[in-house]
């Protein structure tokens, strides 16, 4: 990772750091997608209800958390794609990091409506991760629209190590917010 | 310690210096606050609702309240709760006082069996309407997809009791999910509110103790004077006395809504209901009095049921109301199974001789020292009832005794006048033998007049020496060695007097003076007179509740009784029977004093009482044999043998 994307992962740490809403992480997904100019960023996760190992079919992901550039181009916001049918989901199942060139074109992608003709998806990356989880169950995506380009292999490496500490950041920011919780004033103060 | 230890944990938390949950004296100023947390974990966790829900113990038990919620279609509707039994995801929580995260409840159904893998036997009937009715409250167009609908709920608990759960919906914007992290966040603000809440109640229940105990107290003196004065006056209105004990109880025991006594002899039973209270109606009550206390109109009824039985149930734990819609019920319009029973005993000299019942309101939990004023008030009756019957069975035994001594004294006046008359006026002649013996048997009666004369004087003495110092004392003088000679003497006259006086209807006695000398060879120290009390009683009771044409038998003997040597003075009989059960009954006062008055028309019950103290005083024994299969009856004074 050359020095510039460095530079970039430690901004964001810092910045999330600094977080006292679980809002936080949305910052988080906004910093990689304006890190490696892209559209929008997705992190996608599993039912975290449910510690079940075997992905059973009929199975779906779930947008955890997620930041689009001008809000997302209107229509139906992304909410739920199948993991059988998906790159997010091979994601997970592979445990590899996934780079597509064009999800209109590649077969593994999930070709639903707002990614396909809202949104207008094309270049992809997915790293998998394990969020809140002992095992692989989510993944961060980042979305480029229009032209097809390509995630060059530093800010492939960039995303890879913004998963990486994505989800002790997130764990930093709830802390933050619980100790702000219980320690507020205004609770059972009669004044 | 305990309060210390929450108050401090408060202070923490709240990072306060200093917080008065005693200030808090309305139930508004704590779900106030407690909204206040609500809108707060709210903020955090982005949430569209965060309720609370908690059992207000002070109304109704088993039942959460919704306290405070952060959900605008729930707000001000007070009244609203949660059963016990709640089907569905909260139940769960409070049934299994566990915490519980749904990442997607629209996933609910499709994930089902995995979601029991970690919560057994968990279920949600409302995952089916779930869609509509969430894109109502979110105004989602119809069509549109969903965001997830994240839940959490974490009970509430203060030192392992259930007081109630919090819980928290839906993101109302990305991160969409609950974590980890945030379910142990939530777990500790419902350690907090446990501690809030719990804290609150425990204070409100203590001044309400104060004040119920200060109150307790000034009534009860109140009434202790009254029944004082009462009793000292000789005119105790039972049923009056009855009606302010359990006006008393009313006024102590807040949540009491019906009182009654109930008493195992007399067939009386009496009832006091708060008047026109809206739960009272349910019940019957054929009032035959209404009596007017304090600010409430009572009811004092009686009827024949004299049954009692002792028992102290508690609040129904599962009665609950139906479920509602949004798992919500109302408690305005339906009334709860649950509430309570007191049944207090009430004993008068170590006999329970009724009870007191207080049953509380249909919703109303009794405060927890609602038992021990009842306990009290039931001891305070059963001493109020013990001592006005000991009044009553004093002034009674003393009339008793006064009508005894009454009539000796004016036949030995009469007999005496009389016997003077012929001796003045009759022209008799000191060798004439008939007149002579006429003499004789007049002067015989007299002295069995005034033998009976002076027993009833000195079981006066007696009753006044053990009614006034509780025990008695042998007269020095009156005490010295029993010789056989003075045995016979003493028991030959006193069968004597008896068969002269009475109707005797064909009892005969026979007196065994062979056996008395054995006195010659030991000693014996008797008080003469108690002996001559003691043996007439004896023998008087043998005539009296003997059969007709039956043998009464005098002796003396010699017995060793737990290792101490004794001689004793047997009167045995054939009559009715006492069986082994009487024998101590027997020694009591007042026993057998209406059996007495039926035989003879007189008795005070107090002659074996007597008898057993007199035989105390001289470290000896009253022992009374029950009735053999040939049908003796046998009464023994047993008297120390000293050693020489």
């Amino acid at each position: 990772m050359n020095q510039d994307f460095a530079e970039k992962l430690s901004l964001i740490v810092h910045s999330a750091l600094q977080k006292k809403e679980l809002r936080g992480v949305v910052d988080v997904l906004k910093n990689v997608v304006e890190g490696v100019n892209a559209y929008g960023c997705v992190l996608w996760v599993k039912d975290p209800s449910t510690n079940v190992k075997n992905v059973s079919r009929n199975r779906s992901l779930y947008v955890f958390a997620d930041w689009f550039d001008e809000g997302g181009g209107g229509g139906e916001p992304i909410r739920e794609i199948p993991i059988e049918e998906s790159a997010n989901g091979l994601a997970i199942t592979s445990e590899e990091v996934i780079h597509i060139n064009d999800l209109q074109t590649d077969p593994r992608t999930f070709k639903g409506d707002y990614s396909v003709h809202s949104a207008k998806f094309t270049s992809m990356c997915i790293v998998p991760l394990k969020f809140d989880s002992d095992q692989t169950n989510a993944t961060l995506s980042v979305y480029r629209r229009g032209e097809v380009h390509p995630f060059t292999p530093d800010e492939i490496g960039f995303i890879k190590q913004v998963a990486r500490v994505i989800p002790s950041l997130y764990q930093s920011i709830c802390d933050k917010v619980g100790h702000v919780l219980i320690s507020t004033k205004s609770w059972m103060n009669p004044k | 310690m305990r309060q210390s230890r929450t108050r401090s944990d408060i202070n923490k938390i709240l990072d306060e210096p200093e917080v008065d949950i005693k200030s808090f004296d309305t139930i508004d100023q704590i779900t106030l606050r407690l909204r206040k947390v609500c809108e707060k974990v709210s903020a955090t966790f982005q949430c569209i609702e965060t309720s609370l829900f908690l059992e207000n113990r002070l109304e109704v038990e088993n039942r959460y309240d919704l306290i405070a919620t952060t959900f605008e279609n729930w707000q001000g509707k007070k009244g609203s709760y949660l059963p016990f039994k709640e089907e569905g995801l909260t139940g769960w929580v409070l049934e299994n006082r566990r915490p519980v995260r749904i990442s997607n409840l629209s996933q609910f159904e499709k994930e089902k069996t995995n979601l029991r893998k970690e919560y057994e036997g968990i279920d949600w009937k409302d995952s089916f309407k779930l869609k509509p009715t969430a894109k109502k409250y979110l105004e989602i167009p119809k069509g549109s997809i969903l965001p997830p609908l994240s839940f959490m709920a974490v009970p509430v608990t203060n030192d392992r009791k259930l007081l109630g759960m919090i819980r928290c919906c839906t993101a109302r914007k990305s991160p969409w999910f609950f974590s980890k992290g945030q379910l142990e966040l939530l777990k500790l603000v419902a350690v907090q509110i446990g501690r809030v809440w719990n804290d609150w109640l425990q204070n409100i229940e203590d001044n309400e103790e104060k004040k119920t105990w200060k109150n307790f107290v000034s009534n009860i003196s109140y009434l202790n004077a009254r029944v004082r004065e009462s009793i000292n006056k000789g005119s105790v209105d039972e049923n009056t006395l009855y009606k302010q004990v359990l006006d008393l109880a009313g006024n102590s025991i807040s949540q009491a809504e019906s009182m009654s006594i109930k008493l195992t002899s007399g067939l009386k039973t009496h009832e006091i209901f708060p008047d026109e209270t809206p739960n009272s109606s349910r019940m019957a009550r054929p009032a035959i009095n209404t009596l007017r206390s304090g600010k409430n109109s009572l009811f004092v009824h009686q009827d024949s049921s004299n049954s009692a039985v002792l028992s102290v149930s508690a609040s129904d734990k599962n009665g609950s109301a139906p479920n509602r819609p949004a798992n919500l019920g109302n408690s305005d319009s339906e009334s709860s199974s649950s509430g309570g029973e007191l049944n207090i005993p009430i004993n008068v000299q170590n006999e329970m001789v009724g009870v007191i019942n207080i049953q509380a309101s249909g919703s109303k939990p009794f405060l927890p020292n609602a038992a021990r004023i009842a306990e009290l008030l039931g001891q305070q009756l059963g001493l109020y009832l013990s001592l006005w019957h000991s009044e009553k069975q004093q002034r009674q035994v003393f009339e008793d005794l006064w009508h005894q001594l009454k009539s000796p004294v004016g036949q030995v006046y009469a007999r005496a006048r009389s016997l003077l008359q012929g001796i003045t006026y009759k022209n008799w002649h000191p060798d004439d033998l008939e007149i002579v013996n006429e003499i004789r048997t007049e002067v015989l009666r007299l002295r069995s007049v005034a033998r009976k004369a002076k027993r009833v004087a000195v079981n006066a003495g007696v009753f006044t020496n053990l009614s006034t110092k509780g025990r008695l004392s042998l007269n020095s003088k009156a005490v010295g060695r029993l010789f056989s000679r003075d045995a016979e003497r003493i028991l030959t006259e006193g069968y004597k007097d008896t068969e002269i006086l009475q109707d005797t209807y064909g009892i005969h006695f026979f007196f065994n003076g062979d056996s008395f000398k054995r006195l010659e060879e030991i000693k014996v120290r008797v008080d003469y007179d108690f002996l001559e009390q003691a043996v007439n009683c004896l023998l008087d009771n043998a005539n009296k509740y003997s059969f007709a044409d039956t043998a009464v038998t005098i002796s003396g003997s010699e017995i060793i009784k737990d290792d101490k040597r004794y001689f004793y003075i047997s009167v045995r009989n054939k009559g009715f029977r006492i069986t082994s059960t009487e024998i101590i009954k027997l020694k009591e006062r007042g026993y057998r004093g209406s059996d007495a008055k039926m035989v003879t028309g007189e008795g005070s019950g107090i002659g074996l009482w007597v008898v057993d103290h007199i035989m105390g005083a001289h470290g000896g024994q009253l022992e009374i044999i029950p009735t053999t299969s040939e049908g003796w009856t046998e009464m023994r004074l047993l008297f120390p043998v000293l050693l020489k």
